[in-house]
Parts: C-alpha cells; sequence; structure tokens
C-alpha cells in the first residue's frame, strides 16, 4: 500500500498546481507588476509610485466607495429580500414548488443577461419609463428619474439583488426544509409564540447557510466587472472596471496602476472576508 | 391575506425583467413609448440559427470552451475533493483555504498580472488559454462539491468490493464511481455553467479574439442592436435554465452543493 | 474448495505509533471448518483483529496464516475470505441479484454460471426471486440476508462476520443465528465472527475467543467460560457475580467468607474465587461449605430471584428460584457447591489457552 501522507499528496497535486500557479503565482506577479517589475522589459525598477498615484486619484478614491456602497447594499437587500422569500415561500400551502422554480429561475441566467434586461427594464426609454408614461406621470424619456448610468448605481444593484436574492432564497430553503417544522411543533408545545419560534428554532437553523452566501453575495459584487460598465457610469466606475481600463490603456506606463488596483480589490474583499467571518462566527454562535 | 399578496410581489418582482429581453428578442420596431413592439420580426431568433452570423461559431466556442473546462476541473478537483472530504492531515484546513479561495476571491483581481505571461508563451487570444483560466473558478466548485460527497461517502463499500474481490481500479469503477455519480454530475453541471457564463477573465485572456457568446452578447448591447442582443441573451440563458431544470432534483443534501450558484 | 486452517500468530496492530496497541500480540488457531467467536467489548481490538485478517488492514508485527501460506502479502482481493459487516454494505446503484453476483463478476464468472450461481445462494438464504429488488426495498434482515449470500457465492474458504446482526431487533436475530447456521454447515466454510454479545457467541460458536483490551484472554469451548473460566476477567464477563480474593492453602480457599472447599486442582497461593449466582443455594441448615449471613436484597427477575446476601463484609450473588421466599433483613445460609467454586491466579499471568478445550 501507497503511504497515506504520499496517497494524500498525490490526490492534492492537481489542484494545487493549477490554484497555485493560476491563484497565487497569479497574485504575486500581480504585486510585483503593482511594485514596478515589468516582465520581458529592461530598465524597470521597483518604486510604489502605482500605489501613490491612485492613492491620490480623485477618480480612485470616487471608486472605492461606490464598490463598497454597491456591495453593501446589494448584499444587505439580497440577504433581507431572500431571507424573507424563503420564509414566505415554506410557508405556502399552494403553488410551494411553482413560486421555488420561479425564484430559482434568476439564478443560471448569467449576470450579463441580467445586466441587459435592466437595462431594457429601467433605462430612461426602457419598460418601467414607458409605463410612466401611459400612466400620465412623465411625458418624455428625459422626465424619468435616471437608473441606470446613474451615480448611485440603482441598476447595478437591481441586477445584483435580482439574482442573488434567489441565491440566498434557495440555499435558506434548503436548510429549512430539513425538519424544521416538526421543531416548530415542538417549541409550541413548550410554549413559544411566533417570534421565539423564529428566534430560537429558524434563525438558528438557518444562520450559518446566511452567512455563508451573505459573504459570497458580497465578494462577488464586489469584484464583478461587467455588470457595473454596462449599468454603470463611465466615472465613478467600481474598481474593477476602472483596474481594467487602466489595464487596456495603450500606454504601458499605467500597468502598475492597474495591478495596484488588482491587489486593492483582492486585499480589500480578502479583509472583507476575513473581519465578517470573525463576527459573523461570532453572530452565528449568539443566536444558537 | 398578506401571503398572497407577497407571494404575488415575489413573482412579479422576479419575472418582471425577463418581459422587456423576451419582448425585444421578436420584436421588429419597438419604439419609445410603445409598451408593446409595434412590429414583430423573426430576424432575432433567426440570428440564431443564420450560419453566417457570429452567433453559431461564438455558441460552437462557448460548447467547447465550457466540455473542456468541465472534464478537467473534474479530473482536476474531484482528487482533491476525495483528499479533503476523507482523511485528516495536518495543514488540512490550509489547503482548505487555499483550494477555496479562487471561489471567493475575485478572478479579476488576481489573474490580471498573468496576462502579460499567457501573451508571452502565446497562450493568450487562444481557447487554450482560456480554458486554462476557466479552472481558476471551476476546480474549487468541483472540490468543494466532491469533498462533501466523500465526506458522506461510506468507506465500508470500497472495503466489501475489495474483500469481494475487486482490485483499486475496479473498486473505483465499479462502486466508488457509481457511489458518486449525483455529486459529480452536479459539479459538472455547474462547473460547465461556470464556464458558459464566464466574461471577463475570457475577455482579459482570450483579449477579444475568443469569442464565446457572452462576449458576442457584450458586442451586440454595445452595438445598440437591441433585438440581437436580446435574442442572445435568450440563448445564452436557455441552456443554463435548462441544466439546472434537470439536476436541482438531484442536487445533495445540505447546502454546501448549492453556493456554486452563487458565482454564475 | 475446501475451507482452511487459519492461524494467527503474534499479530500486533497499532494506530498511533506511541499508543497502545488496538491488536496486541494475538495468537489464535481457527480449525478448518470451525466457527470462532471473537468476543469482547466494543474498543476491544476485536473488529481490528477481522480487518487483519481480511486484508484491510495490515498488521506490525506478526502473521496470518491460511492452511501453511502466508497471506501477509495479498490484498483483500486476492485473498480467499468473505466479510459481513454490521451494516449491509449493499452497493445501493445495483440490485439485489447484481449484488450477490458482484464478487463472481469480479472473478470474470460468465454471467449463465453467474446468474445460475446467484439463484441457487439466494435460495440458501430464504430470498428466492428477490433478485430482480432494489435494495432499499429490502428490510433489514433481509438485507444482511443478501449480504451474507454475496459474500458466501464466491466459495470463499474464510468467512469474517462484523457483528452481522446487531442491528437488528430481538426476534429477528434469533432467526438470522438459526440461519447463519444452518448456511454455515451447508457451505462449510471457517467462520470467524465478532460480537460483544456472550449469549449470540455461545449460541453459534464452536470456541470463543474473549478479547480484552487488544489481547486473547481465554480461547476455549463455550461451556469452558461458565464452569472453568481462566482468569477473573473472563468469569465476570460470563455473568460469575462472585469473584472474591483469597489463598488456597492445601486444596483449600481461604477468604473473608472462612475456609472453603473448592473443585480439585486449585494450586496453592493467591486467587480468586470465581462462582456464579445461579450456583450458589439459599439454606436453613449448617452444612460443610455453607456460609451465613443477612439477606440485603432480593428483586423477582421473572425466572429467578436475585438475592444480595451479606457476610461480614462480603456481598454475595445468589439467583434463588422463585419457588423460595426470602425474607429480606433475615438471616440466611448460602451453600457453595464445592465443584462450582473454581479459583484463578491473582494476577493474570499473561494470556491462557483454555488448555484441551481450544480444539474441539
Amino acid at each position: 500500500m501507497t503511504p497515506r501522507p504520499v496517497r494524500i499528496g498525490l490526490l492534492l497535486a492537481p489542484a494545487l498546481t493549477v490554484v497555485g500557479a493560476l491563484f497565487l503565482g497569479g497574485f504575486a506577479l500581480g504585486v510585483a507588476q503593482s511594485l514596478g517589475y515589468l516582465p520581458f522589459l529592461d530598465g524597470w525598477t521597483w518604486s510604489v509610485d502605482a500605489y501613490r498615484s491612485i492613492w491620490a486619484d480623485p477618480a480612485v478614491r470616487a471608486s472605492v466607495a461606490l464598490t463598497f456602497r454597491v456591495a453593501v447594499v446589494s448584499t444587505v437587500l439580497a440577504t433581507v429580500l431572500g431571507v424573507a422569500a424563503a420564509l414566505l415561500i415554506h410557508r405556502l400551502r399552494t403553488a410551494r414548488r411553482l413560486v421555488t422554480a420561479v425564484l430559482a429561475s434568476t439564478l443560471p441566467v448569467p449576470h450579463l443577461v441580467g445586466a441587459l434586461a435592466m437595462l431594457l427594464l429601467l433605462s430612461p426609454s426602457g419598460l418601467l419609463s414607458r409605463v410612466a408614461y401611459s400612466a400620465g406621470i412623465t411625458d418624455a424619456p428625459a422626465d424619468f428619474p435616471a437608473l441606470t448610468a446613474d451615480e448611485f448605481g440603482v441598476a447595478i444593484i437591481a441586477e445584483y439583488v435580482w439574482k442573488e436574492t434567489a441565491f440566498v432564497g434557495i440555499v435558506v430553503l434548503a436548510t429549512l426544509s430539513a425538519g424544521v417544522d416538526e421543531l416548530e411543533t415542538a417549541a409550541r408545545t413548550l410554549g413559544a409564540g411566533p417570534w421565539q419560534r423564529f428566534r430560537h428554532v429558524v434563525l438558528p437553523l438557518i444562520a450559518p447557510g446566511v452567512a455563508a452566501t451573505s459573504l459570497l453575495v458580497f465578494a462577488f459584487t464586489f469584484g464583478s466587472y461587467e455588470v457595473p460598465l454596462l449599468l454603470g457610469r463611465p466615472f465613478p466606475a467600481t474598481l474593477p472596471v476602472v483596474a481594467l481600463q487602466y489595464h487596456q490603456d495603450v500606454d504601458l506606463g499605467s500597468r502598475p496602476q492597474a495591478m495596484a488596483l488588482a491587489v486593492v480589490i483582492a486585499v480589500l474583499v480578502g479583509a472583507v472576508v476575513l473581519a465578517y467571518m470573525a463576527t459573523v462566527d461570532r453572530f452565528v454562535r449568539r443566536v444558537r | 391575506m398578506r401571503r398572497p399578496l407577497a407571494t404575488w410581489v415575489l413573482v412579479v418582482g422576479v419575472l418582471l425583467p425577463f418581459v422587456p429581453l423576451a419582448g425585444w428578442a421578436v420584436s421588429g420596431r419597438w419604439e419609445y413609448p410603445a409598451l408593446v413592439p409595434q412590429q414583430l420580426s423573426g430576424r432575432g431568433l433567426g440570428l440564431l440559427t443564420d450560419p453566417g452570423s457570429r452567433v453559431l461559431s461564438g455558441l460552437l466556442t462557448s460548447l467547447t470552451i465550457g466540455v473542456v473546462v468541465t472534464v478537467l476541473a473534474l479530473l482536476v478537483g474531484t482528487p482533491a475533493g476525495r483528499a479533503l472530504g476523507l482523511y485528516t492531515f495536518r495543514g488540512k484546513r490550509g489547503v482548505q483555504f487555499l483550494v477555496l479561495a479562487p471561489a471567493i476571491v475575485p478572478g479579476l483581481a488576481v489573474l490580471l498580472g498573468t496576462q502579460v505571461f499567457f501573451l508571452r508563451y502565446g497562450l493568450a487570444d487562444t481557447v487554450a488559454g482560456v480554458v486554462l483560466v476557466h479552472l481558476v473558478p471551476t476546480v474549487p466548485y468541483v472540490t468543494l462539491v466532491t469533498a462533501s460527497a466523500f465526506a458522506n461517502l461510506d468507506v465500508g463499500y470500497e472495503d466489501q468490493a475489495r474483500v469481494l474481490g475487486a482490485g483499486p481500479a475496479r473498486v473505483f469503477v465499479h462502486v466508488t464511481l457509481p457511489l458518486l455519480r449525483p455529486a459529480l454530475v452536479v459539479a459538472g453541471f455547474f462547473a460547465f455553467l461556470i464556464s458558459w457564463s464566464e466574461y471577463v477573465l475570457t475577455l482579459l485572456i482570450g483579449g477579444g479574439t475568443v469569442q464565446t457568446l457572452p462576449l458576442l452578447l457584450f458586442a451586440f448591447v454595445r452595438g445598440a442592436d437591441l433585438t440581437e442582443a436580446a435574442a442572445v441573451a435568450l440563448l445564452l440563458s436557455a441552456p443554463p435554465l435548462v441544466l439546472v431544470g434537470l439536476v436541482v432534483r438531484h442536487l445533495p443534501r445540505g447546502h454546501g452543493p448549492l453556493i456554486g450558484l452563487g458565482r454564475l | 474448495m475446501p475451507p482452511e486452517t487459519v492461524t494467527l500468530s503474534g499479530l500486533t496492530k497499532r494506530f498511533t505509533p506511541a499508543g497502545r496497541p488496538a491488536v496486541d500480540d494475538v495468537s489464535l488457531e481457527l480449525p478448518s471448518g470451525s466457527v470462532t467467536a471473537l468476543l469482547g467489548p466494543s474498543g476491544c481490538g476485536k473488529s481490528t483483529t477481522l480487518n487483519l485478517v481480511a486484508g484491510l488492514l495490515s498488521p506490525d508485527a506478526g502473521d496470518v496464516r491460511f492452511g501453511d501460506r502466508s497471506v501477509l502479502g495479498l490484498p483483500p482481493e486476492h485473498r480467499p475470505v468473505a466479510m459481513v459487516s454490521q451494516r449491509a454494505l449493499l452497493f445501493p446503484h445495483l440490485d439485489v441479484a447484481e449484488n450477490v453476483g458482484f464478487g463472481l463478476r469480479m472473478r470474470r464468472v460468465p454471467r449463465r454460471e453467474r446468474r445460475h450461481r446467484v439463484e441457487g445462494m439466494l435460495e440458501l438464504v430464504e430470498l428466492a426471486g428477490y433478485g430482480g429488488r432494489r435494495v432499499h426495498e429490502l428490510s433489514g434482515g433481509q438485507e444482511q440476508r443478501v449480504a451474507l449470500a454475496r459474500a458466501l457465492v464466491t466459495d470463499p474458504r474464510v468467512l469474517l462476520l462484523d457483528e452481522p446482526f446487531s442491528q437488528l431487533d430481538a426476534t429477528l436475530r434469533g432467526r438470522m443465528r438459526a440461519l447463519l447456521r444452518h448456511v454455515q454447515r451447508q457451505v462449510s466454510v471457517t467462520t470467524l465472527f465478532v460480537t460483544h454479545d456472550q449469549l449470540e457467541a455461545v449460541e453459534l460458536a464452536d470456541t470463543v475467543a474473549l478479547m480484552l483490551d487488544g489481547r486473547i484472554e481465554q480461547h476455549a469451548r463455550p461451556r469452558t467460560f461458565y464452569e472453568r473460566p481462566a482468569t477473573a476477567a473472563a468469569a465476570a464477563f460470563f455473568g460469575a457475580r462472585n469473584i472474591l480474593p483469597g489463598t488456597v492453602v492445601d486444596g483449600r480457599f481461604d477468604c473473608g467468607l472462612g475456609s472453603l472447599v473448592v473443585a480439585d486442582g486449585a494450586p496453592d497461593g493467591p486467587g480468586h474465587l470465581v462462582v456464579r449466582p445461579e450456583s450458589l443455594r439459599l439454606t436453613e441448615g449448617a452444612a460443610r461449605n455453607t456460609v451465613h449471613g443477612t439477606v440485603t436484597s432480593a428483586d423477582y427477575r421473572g425466572t429467578y430471584i436475585a438475592v444480595t446476601v451479606t457476610v461480614g463484609d462480603t456481598a454475595l450473588h445468589v439467583s434463588a428460584p422463585t419457588s423460595v421466599s426470602v425474607p429480606v433483613g433475615g438471616p440466611i445460609g448460602v451453600h457453595l457447591p464445592p465443584h462450582t467454586c473454581t479459583v484463578v491466579p491473582a494476577a493474570r499471568a499473561g494470556r491462557q489457552e483454555g488448555g484441551d478445550h481450544a480444539t474441539p
């Protein structure tokens, strides 16, 4: 028999190679390039100029604020609405399967498609604006409030909430179906009212799933590219959009700034994930 | 009576964005402020079957990349799932963290630095290069799903098969593989869907030369031909909807396998 | 193929390098065609021993021989063994016939012969006609019978059973034991089965190997454990509740109860007197080997009365017939029939083979 450590090593080798080379390696290369390293070119020197320049750039500051705002608002809305949708569907007596299928229908739709749908729905000449016109509320596209390419990022948030509510909802539904009703009945016989049953029976059961999904929603909405590109403004744009703008610049001199932004995104997401895990862990333990 | 109202709000809210999408796909003319298309047309949907359009070649590229990525991700991710699901070993938490990190940290942020190397070694603008970067978001997911399947796998079955005369390879083929089939099907479907929906990594490494359907859709949206764009959007959404509809019944218990949905 | 004599010698297995061995220097001989029970509490190493024989684990020291051939180098699939464990472990993706035929398929037995042999085996375990069933349609007892058929269809020379009936209810367990004995006689296979249930061991086995803390405490015929236990631990495991320390002097046993006549052959020196509750007799009179004390409790147990008699500071446990009346608090005599009083050595001097009793 092959010794155990060797066996485990062989099993892990392919995945660790892919992740190590592309993920860790890619990140390390990004850090190096953000510090001035120019692969395959002579005459580069180490420096932190890129970080200094993005720090000084008001566009980047506005971008950080926008990216955080969009990610936080989307995550909170999707989490609250997702949990509410799951609780609602769980208590439905008729058409439960149908409503679940409707909720789940946005899950497999690519975000790019979602972004297009929001464009066709929310833009000044979109469906809602036409409905407003038909209802006599507005007289022209310009009268309709700017929901796309706006300062706040309404359409971006709407797209994220549309898809991620379903994600949170379906995961919570999966945890709810496992015998929650019997537990609630048991709590009822012990004298627990509706709020107490939610607080002491349902919430502890769904908390880990809600924590995990909302974390993923935040990380995704923070780092996503195509949705803000289609539905947002060119200025301020979210961090990934700005990073790729720098990267696609014909002037190779802006490469270090692009890399610095990529590093900032990765570090911010990493930091938020760690902080979130620490607090949510405590929260999940407390509700139990 | 609040419950039916809330249910209707939910259903309408979810389905509303599909309405203009479907409308544009079949419209010939739909100007502001008309509520319904002024003219219906098969132009958008006809595009999907027109060999002269770029849509069919985009579809082929997307399918090729998706299938190859799925096979590779299963081959690379499943052994790691076995190691993480069946064994405890020193450094396991670290390995877990490392293998699953790409599922959380945005791919663009870590892969931006590799583009120049893909370019240098002739992998940029190639299908092979795109396949390689698509492994980053898919392998962690396959590992996650198979690890939970292996953790629930009763190794007694494998022992029993050994005692009944099956060597390691035949145990794998006749016992382990059939027992893991639901998990592998789910992992494979989602690996395919993640690759199928991927936009920014394809753009970064494929450089616009490798034209998958999402890139094509983006080009159509930017080209302001909304009928073309809506038709391609429907084509892009149809296979995932069908696939998820098929596998959703077979999802293993627990929410681990569902997490991949958040990546789509 | 004829059944094999299985010999374990000095078998040792550790799971942690520093810790106590799970299986500690175990030697056993299982005669060809015999049924041996490996009996012990959970965690005593009996399942590990079974896995060592099956080849699912490899020992740190010692040897496993089938006939005169060591099988240590052979992987499980090349050993002529079959195994049935606590959980039936029927492959859920195969039907009943495919499960039973699995071992034959692995040996590339042609389809027609396979079907024939599977049918014969299903008949033997009283499941004729169940071949097409899905395994999740079976009851617990049926599952175990399919598992048994699956194990035996390949004509193994050694059959290993790991608590095969422990998850069934009591009635079903009894029926399964009867079936197993019947099948085992039909196919004649050297059988080693692991159990924590002494009644099951006694009912099924030709010989019982009692295993405690990774070591074989005693290997003997079932009767011997009741009549001549080799150690105090073996006696206690088999329900000899009266174990008294003392010293043998000139064939008599001196202890807290006085000087008692015991069964022949007790060597002089310190030892423990072992006597079963059902061997003791309550008596009014004063005869040889009778001690007097006070009844401290008497509990009705259906077929007997569990009586505790305190003599000085020693408590004696007596199973009295339900026909006698036992006054709690009253004085009473307890007779210890000499031939039922066994003396075992005080310190457990190594493991003991049950002498003449090990080989039937």
